[in-house]
């Protein structure tokens, strides 16, 4: 029986070292800090001189972005923290896969207090009651009004209710090398709505500036398509490249009656022509090409594009690289212009023990005051409406540094304001579902295997089919 | 010809042979590293020179300072320390539970044996993000969210936290492969001199198994250095991160640093490649078993 | 001696049992604990129309309905694209680790060590790392590949930009093989000179030694790895999440990405669930097939 008792001491061995395991890390976990709601801990009253009894709220928030961003927030936070003594905010970088923890947290019960969460998303939150109404915290408030945000910026889930605003205000313009510019003897880009370019010239502008390997632009006879080495325009596949556009031409992504914009004649002759920019002129790289350039901003500062049509977040990346760069307004298609922001958005849960902090702070992360280095360094643009049209406030971020060239107020400021169209995540229900077969249909398009109208006609029924109505 | 002269050509052949081998060897090695060379100068120059037109072959100039910038703009060094920790816990439970459990699923005889065998294989055969949320709910009503608990723990009962590759099951089924090819008599001679299954299992089957205990070792240490999806599910204060959560930061929504991201990875690959440095010599001595004396 | 034969061997038997079970244990306790919980409810889910958000009721095999009645427009496409990249990554990895394997099992060759290593590196790269290089060098207008085969007047390719996307994945897969490849080394290695040197003895060559030694003795390994990595390549993921999005139009829409997006994007879990119990069965019925087909042609030392 020596092997059996043996073996039976092992086993048990084993399971106790696990026991021993779990218990050790519960008492770690006890000591570290636990995610998730937040929790109150017993402490007490604030020093003398202070009649109010503040307990010790921790906040937890979550957010998405890169080794710029995150030591950012963590400033914010400190910030926050240093202003507000009884609050301790934790923050959560999530580096990738963002919907899938943010599913499993709130699958879990563990949902942040308030976090980024894209647009759709939080939408879909806010339709089942997830979120708080921001206005109806706002309107508590004594310090803010809802005038002094600008008004584009909320998202609604329904009539008159909104859950918050973008993580920053964002705008899309045209930026260009003007070294490239410079060769090509093209003068520079107009930064004025009323002097915006047609599509025509924009057309002409980029052939120009398409060259390939010996020289040769897209005008000359020589020009050699599969050897382009430097692109005249590119721009982006998904919603923030073609809906801008789309707008400007009269066109929506759902229209009144409730079709699929893509396929009416308004957004259909954008898409045919972005498509063409590709397939015809080859003044712009494919989806193939720009998948492999991971960053259009460098795509600039390499010159293997010679304009850019994108969100203006990209500032912080061509003013780092010192590239000579200049930002012009988007084309103008008919009569109308239109500029599109980006897509992530702060929603406080209501799943949130402290609504009261959580939306101080919320009133933190969105005044430009706490992030004004952010600002400045081109990444965000201010969600408050002083910062856009009292003069003073606009010199702190938009100009005289070297993100904000001349001509960017006029160029990327005034439309953002004025002439702004939501991206169709930010309204249109079951919008990820749609775009899923939009997505694929514009790439058959870019590959030359359909043409715009096959495309956008072959899926139409099917889009339509899918249609759910819109927020708001 | 005589004998002598006839091994003596016949030596010669064969060393001639082998320096053409041993050539051929090395530039098959030499071409299979280019896509490292390539992660290496880009670690080595600035961003835009990574994608600049015709690729720049050689950094210049070269950017040493992306290394010390990698590791100073995150606390890489408290990821190293929590990557290390899990990575060994990991490799000391998978070890012991992978080895006691491919024994007695495979040099054993029991009824139920193969069934119970292949129902456990089941579990790798469900995509990962199918139970992810189940798990996670499970982790949640435990209490144990951002600990190490749910990135270690599996691996004491031979389930890796890894899917697949490195995981539990995968090392069972390595290791019962291997233990079946070692000759049952070694077993049946022990089991006459009076031994019992523990005895057989320490004394003679984990002393002839090196090799692939080594890969085993080596395989979930690998993946576990590796692992990002259970880092990022799991751990939520950023104190707790681990190395693959660092190096993904440095790919932001709107900017990415791509040369800093090369630089960052391989630093991180060092500790693997000095593991597996030192565990390829076991391959290399290999284990005789010259005859099937017990 | 009959009768204490017999005894012997019964005790003999239900000790066996014991401790065949004892030793099993952790695995058996773990799979119980960890694994058996998530599955099953994943299972119950795929029957509901769970939505994190939203709440959710039993549907029964509606999930199931949609996919394969064609409702769904992706499905179809993805489990034929999903098979066709295991059909080709399975042979395409382990024949270049076996190749490999083989070149290296050579105790004779000069810098052992720094050739192992040189092999061995892909595998440990992060994945993040070695997909964007592998983006960036088979990039159509500026990647390098392109670029040597424009010096060399060869026609150059889309690679995974293109039609030839699954291929060009391949090129990424099999470098990274190296840890199929030191499996292999770790069987080579166990093999016993005293069988190279009885065919020696006997007057073989290198090709008698690797067709009547090496290869059926490494038979088991071959097997393990291919059962694995098949398993594995059916459950394709990042190479589609990192580098190409499911795309050029759906070409790399592998069952689990289009999982991951139904799951997190589309927010429709109990669908998701579906795709992943459709896939298990998938891959259930081909490792069956695998394992059935062993003892054709696996051969064990240990006469199991």
């Amino acid at each position: 029986m020596k092997q059996k008792t043996r073996l039976l001491a092992l086993s048990m061995a084993v399971v106790l070292t696990a026991a021993l395991f779990v218990s050790c890390s519960s008492s770690k976990e006890t000591t570290a800090n636990p995610s998730g709601a937040s929790s109150a801990s017993a402490s007490p009253a604030q020093v003398a001189g202070n009649n109010e009894a503040q307990e010790n709220v921790t906040l937890s928030f979550t957010y998405w972005g890169g080794s710029f961003e995150q030591p950012l927030m963590e400033k914010l936070i400190k910030g926050f923290e240093a202003q507000y003594p009884h609050i301790k905010v934790e923050g959560q970088h999530i580096p990738a896969d963002y919907e899938a923890k943010m599913s499993a947290m709130v699958a879990g019960n563990e949902a942040p207090d308030l976090g980024y969460i894209r647009d759709f998303m939080a939408l879909d939150f806010a339709k089942q009651d997830m979120l708080y109404n921001i206005f109806d915290m706002i309107d508590q408030d004594e310090t803010l009004e809802r005038d002094d945000f600008v008004e584009n910026y909320f998202l609604y889930w329904d009539e008159g209710k909104s859950y918050g605003m973008y993580t920053a205000g964002e705008a899309y313009a045209l930026f260009y090398n003007k070294e490239a510019f410079a060769e090509a003897g093209v003068d520079p880009l107009p930064t004025k709505i009323e002097d915006a370019l047609t599509w025509e010239q924009l057309l002409e502008i980029s052939k120009k500036l398409t060259l390939d390997q010996n020289g040769n632009n897209a005008n000359s006879p020589d020009f050699d398509p599969t050897l382009i080495k430097q692109y005249g325009l590119r721009f982006d596949f998904n919603q923030g490249g073609y809906m801008p556009l789309v707008h400007s031409n009269g066109g929506a992504y759902v229209t009144e009656d409730g079709k699929f914009g893509l396929a009416q004649p308004e957004g259909l002759s954008v898409i045919e022509r972005m498509g063409d920019l590709v397939t015809t002129h080859h003044v712009s790289p494919s989806p193939a090409e720009v998948k492999s350039l991971p960053s259009t901003a460098v795509s600039l500062t390499t010159r293997q594009a010679a304009i850019i049509m994108i969100g203006q977040w990209v500032l912080l990346d061509l003013s780092e690289s010192g590239v000579d760069f200049g930002v012009g307004v988007l084309p103008k298609m008919e009569d109308a212009y239109s500029t599109s922001p980006g897509w992530g958005t702060i929603g406080i849960f209501k799943s949130t023990e402290h609504p009261d902090e959580a939306f101080l702070f919320w009133k933190w992360l969105c005044d430009p005051e706490n992030s004004e280095e952010a600002h400045k360094a081109g990444l965000w643009m201010p969600l408050m409406s002083k910062w856009y049209t009292e003069d003073e406030y606009v010199n702190r971020w938009a100009a005289g540094n070297q993100a904000h060239p001349e001509g960017y107020i006029d160029a990327v400021l005034t439309p953002a304001i004025n002439n702004f169209h939501r991206h169709p995540s930010a309204y249109v229900k079951n919008f990820a579902k749609i775009d899923a077969l939009v997505q694929p249909a514009l790439e058959r398009m870019y590959l030359g295997e359909e043409t715009a109208e096959e495309a956008m006609l072959g899926i139409e029924a099917e889009v339509e089919g899918l249609f759910e109505g819109v927020y708001k | 010809m005589t004998i002598n002269a006839k091994a003596a050509a016949k030596a010669k052949n064969r060393k001639g042979k082998s320096w053409i081998w041993t050539i051929l060897v090395f530039v098959v090695a030499l071409v299979w590293l280019l896509p490292f060379y390539w992660m290496v100068r880009s670690a080595l120059m600035g961003m835009t020179q990574i994608f600049q037109y015709p690729p720049v072959i050689f950094p210049k100039p070269i950017q040493w300072n992306n290394f010390s910038e990698a590791l100073t703009r995150l606390p890489f060094l408290t990821f190293f320390k929590n990557t290390t920790f899990i990575v060994l816990v990991n490799v000391a439970g998978i070890l012991v539970s992978c080895s006691l459990s491919a024994y007695g699923l495979s040099r054993v005889q029991w009824r139920g044996r193969e069934i119970v065998f292949y129902t456990l294989m089941t579990s790798i055969m469900l995509p990962y993000f199918t139970t992810l949320i189940p798990n996670f709910i499970l982790w949640t009503k435990a209490g144990l969210t951002n600990t190490f608990v749910p990135l270690t723990l599996p691996s004491w009962f031979g389930v890796g936290t890894v899917s697949i590759f490195g995981g539990g099951m995968f090392n069972i089924f390595l290791l019962r492969q291997f233990f079946r090819t070692i000759p049952r008599e070694l077993d049946e001679a022990a089991f006459v001199d009076g031994a019992g299954h523990f005895t057989i299992f320490l004394r003679i089957i984990i002393p002839l198994s090196k090799p692939s205990l080594i890969c085993v070792g080596l395989f979930t240490f690998l993946n576990t250095w590796n692992d990002f999806i259970n880092p990022l599910i799991y751990l939520s204060s950023e104190k707790k991160y681990t190395i693959q959560l660092g190096l993904r930061t440095f790919i932001g929504v709107f900017s990415s640093q791509w040369h800093l991201l090369m630089a960052a990875a391989i630093l991180a690959i060092i500790p693997v490649l000095i593991v597996f440095l030192l565990g390829q010599r076991y391959f290399v001595e290999g284990i005789a078993t010259t005859g099937l004396k017990g | 001696m009959n009768n204490v034969a017999a005894i012997k061997s019964t005790t003999f038997k239900r000790r066996d049992t014991l401790a065949g079970v004892l030793f099993s244990l952790p695995a058996i306790i773990g799979f119980l604990a960890f694994s058996a919980g998530p599955m099953v409810a994943s299972l119950v889910l795929s029957f509901t129309n769970y939505s994190i958000s939203r709440p959710s009721s039993f549907i029964g095999f509606a999930n199931y309905a949609e996919l394969f009645s064609g409702q769904d427009s992706f499905f179809w496409s993805s489990v034929r694209v999903t098979l066709a990249f295991a059909a080709m990554n399975v042979p395409a990895c382990i024949l270049t680790a076996f190749v490999i394997a083989l070149l290296l099992n050579n105790k004779r060759l000069r810098g052992m060590t720094f050739l192992r290593a040189a092999f061995y590196i892909p595998s440990i790269l992060p994945i993040i790392a070695t997909a964007m290089i592998f983006m960036w060098i088979m990039s159509p207008d500026f990647g390098l590949l392109n670029a040597i085969l424009r010096a060399l007047h060869l026609p150059t390719s889309k690679w995974i930009y293109g039609n030839a996307v699954l291929p060009s994945l391949l090129l990424m897969t099999s470098w990274c093989s190296g840890n199929i490849m030191v499996v292999f080394l770790a069987g080579m290695q166990g093999i016993p000179n005293a069988l190279y040197e009885a065919i020696e003895v006997d007057g073989g060559g290198t090709l008698r030694k690797f067709l009547h030694c090496t290869l059926p003795l490494m038979t088991p390994t071959i097997f393990f790895n291919t059962v694995m990595f098949l398993i594995s390549s059916m459950q394709a993921f990042l190479q589609a999440y990192i580098m190409t999005q499911g795309g050029p139009n759906n070409k790399t829409n592998f069952i689990v990405y289009y999982l991951y997006r139904v799951a997190f994007e589309f927010q429709d879990i109990g669908k998701a669930a579906s795709l992943g119990w459709v896939l298990f069965a998938m891959i259930l019925l081909v490792t069956g097939l695998l394992f059935w087909s062993s003892k054709y042609w696996v051969v064990y030392s240990d006469d199991n």
